[in-house]
């Protein structure tokens, strides 16, 4: 379940304004926000990974210990499925594309296999590996997914989504400048006009988003105090996983 | 889920049933019946063929629209008779049985894929290119020594008592040549000839003959017309009608001799014929006496040749994991040396398992063989 922004938004605000340290604005806000989500995303494959290794290792537990599981959730909300049309037995890579789960036929009972371009003359070549319509393979260029052997029709490309940037949509009032969140998402009235955006992030990690903009936070009013404050905190965090 | 997924109907008679209503002229083709729609039918009405110009096919539905040359089992709509049996069979459907004993190799390296990759499993990661590449090897191997995967050609040797090897001849298990009962007679190989790849031609003088590009020039080995003319008897040392009457010019050594085969030699002495391979050339030669006669050549094929023979008795399923699994963590280095002597060890127990069950040794069929053994042999 994807993170208010408002929420988010007024828990930095009412830390930062506790003791007077300053103000940031929606579009500071706004700016960090998408920085701090990219970065707490890309964490989650790493520490899925250590995890995973941990878990195999012996030292995993199941149900609620479960941290591989617990890991993958937090991922799956940028989980996106589309099907693309291939022209020339080549898909156009989505704009969105942030990491490439699987390629497969549409009814998905045939999964097309990445393959390493340095290998592909020996792949193709070969006559026990040559991709087959049983067993299709693909690279990847910078703008495509090629396929082998020439294929028509569709596809089904499964990856993890860029997030949309999170948006604190308001309105302001005209009498006093004072500014209201706004839940639309979009509108002539709600600035910017597109309308707010959540986080796309599971609901926890909130502490770690809050911790994370609050740094950044920090570096934008000056004040070194909320950076230490926010760092011993994420270390804290770091430490518990790790025990 | 049992693994029977299709109809009995759609197994022993390759088709799908409908019970017409002499309302119904549409009849839609399922997955339960067939793996895949098939692109062209036949039809047939209570047990007879439906004139094609009285349906039409457009996958996966079939509709009657008439009843030329069938108004007996559909209505002058098209519609089928009402209790009449429907069947639709795919157009040159072919008359195969038994492939529930089998699993085909797509299936298997997708079961790899699921059961023994994977963090935590047997294989923690490996592209699905190597796995095919083993699996296939595998199947190679397995067709040479466990499931031994013979394939029968039956042909009718001709005046150049020549024939070219089979299309996926890897090596062969026996050549025979039917009698007028039907009854198999091994042919054996000849070791006392070969087939020169090349025959060099040469002038009077012995001198190797060159054409113009420096190339020797070759001829056809006249080993070759010497085997194809050759008295067979003289080889064997089989008696001829001469032989055995009296004539007053042949050598008293000749008739004292009668019945006498001192010295002759067994290898040699049988009239069923030898053969040579030209191994360079893919080609088959048999002995003059071949001629005409009708041989059948088994042999040993690599299962690789087309899609439907790339399968694997479920008998050897488990030995083909195993050998697979070896194959990986054998070619790796990231696999402790004790890991790869386990999975040897597993394959190679495995891979006997699968041979005992595969030789079909069946006590009552040992039984009546071993029968023979308290028969008095006279010699």
């Amino acid at each position: 379940m994807a993170i208010s922004v408002d929420k988010v938004y007024k828990t930095v605000l009412s830390i930062l304004n506790k003791e007077s340290r300053g103000f940031l604005t929606p579009e500071e806000f706004n700016k960090i926000g998408a920085q701090i989500q990219l970065d707490i995303l890309d964490q989650h494959f790493y520490d899925y990974n250590r995890s995973v290794v941990k878990h195999n290792s012996g030292r995993g537990v199941e149900q609620y210990g479960n941290i591989p599981q617990k890991i993958e959730e937090k991922i799956d909300p940028f989980y996106k499925s589309v099907n693309l049309t291939l022209s020339s037995s080549k898909l156009t890579i989505p704009s969105d594309l942030y990491k490439i789960i699987d390629i497969t036929t549409t009814d998905k009972l045939k999964q097309i296999e990445k393959v390493n371009k340095k290998n592909l003359s020996y792949l193709l070549s070969s006559s026990y590996t040559a991709p087959s319509s049983s067993f299709p393979v693909y690279y990847q260029t910078d703008s495509k997914f090629a396929i082998e052997p020439t294929t028509s029709g569709q596809l089904t490309v499964e990856y993890i989504k860029t997030p949309l940037d999170p948006v604190w949509g308001y309105t302001q009032d005209s009498t006093t400048g004072a500014l209201a969140f706004s839940n639309e998402t979009t509108g002539s009235s709600v600035t910017p006009p597109t309308g707010k955006e959540d986080f796309t992030l599971h609901s926890s990690d909130r502490v770690q988003l809050i911790l994370g903009i609050l740094k950044y936070a920090g570096l934008v009013i000056s004040d070194p105090t909320v950076i230490q404050a926010a760092n011993a905190e994420e270390n804290k965090t770091i430490q518990l996983e790790n025990s | 889920m049992g693994l029977i997924t299709k109809t009995h109907q759609s197994y022993y008679n390759k088709s799908q049933g409908f019970i017409g209503n002499s309302s119904t002229a549409a009849f839609t083709l399922t997955t339960v019946a067939f793996s895949t729609i098939p692109s062209s039918v036949i039809v047939f009405v209570g047990g007879k063929e439906i004139n094609t110009n009285n349906y039409s096919y457009s996958s996966p539905t079939v509709t009657f629209t008439g009843n030329v040359s069938n108004a007996d089992v559909l209505n002058t709509n098209g519609t089928p008779i009402s209790g009449k049996i429907i069947e639709i069979k795919p157009a040159g459907a072919a008359n195969k049985f038994g492939d529930y004993r089998y699993i085909s190799l797509n299936n298997l390296i997708d079961n790899y894929l699921v059961a023994f990759v994977g963090s935590g499993k047997l294989i923690p990661n490996v592209t699905r290119t190597d796995v095919i590449f083993h699996a296939k090897r595998g199947v190679q191997e397995f067709s040479y020594d466990v499931s031994r995967t013979e394939k029968i050609q039956e042909i009718e040797v001709g005046p150049s008592l020549s024939m070219p090897m089979p299309q996926d001849y890897i090596h062969y298990v026996r050549f025979s040549f039917v009698d007028a009962m039907g009854i198999e007679h091994i042919i054996y190989p000849s070791r006392y000839t070969s087939k020169p790849s090349e025959s060099i031609l040469q002038d009077d003088d012995y001198n190797y003959l060159f054409d113009v590009d420096g190339t020797l020039l070759t001829g056809t080995p006249v080993i070759n017309d010497r085997f194809t003319n050759f008295d067979n008897r003289k080889f064997t040392g089989e008696f001829g009608e001469e032989d055995m009457s009296y004539d007053a010019n042949t050598g008293l050594q000749k008739l004292t001799a009668q019945g006498g085969r001192k010295g002759i030699n067994p290898e040699t002495s049988q009239k069923n014929g030898v053969f040579i391979i030209d191994e360079l050339n893919g080609k088959i030669s048999f002995s003059s006496e071949l001629s005409g006669k009708v041989i059948t050549i088994k042999y040993i094929s690599d299962g690789l040749g087309t899609d439907d023979e790339m399968k694997i008795h479920k008998f050897a399923e488990d030995a083909m994991y195993k050998y697979i699994t070896h194959a990986i963590a054998s070619s790796r280095v990231d696999f402790p040396e004790y890991i790869i002597n386990r999975f040897r060890k597993e394959r190679r127990a495995a891979t006997r398992n699968a041979k005992l069950r595969l030789s079909s040794l069946k006590i009552s069929e040992l039984e009546q063989v071993m029968r023979g053994k308290s028969k008095f042999i006279k010699h």
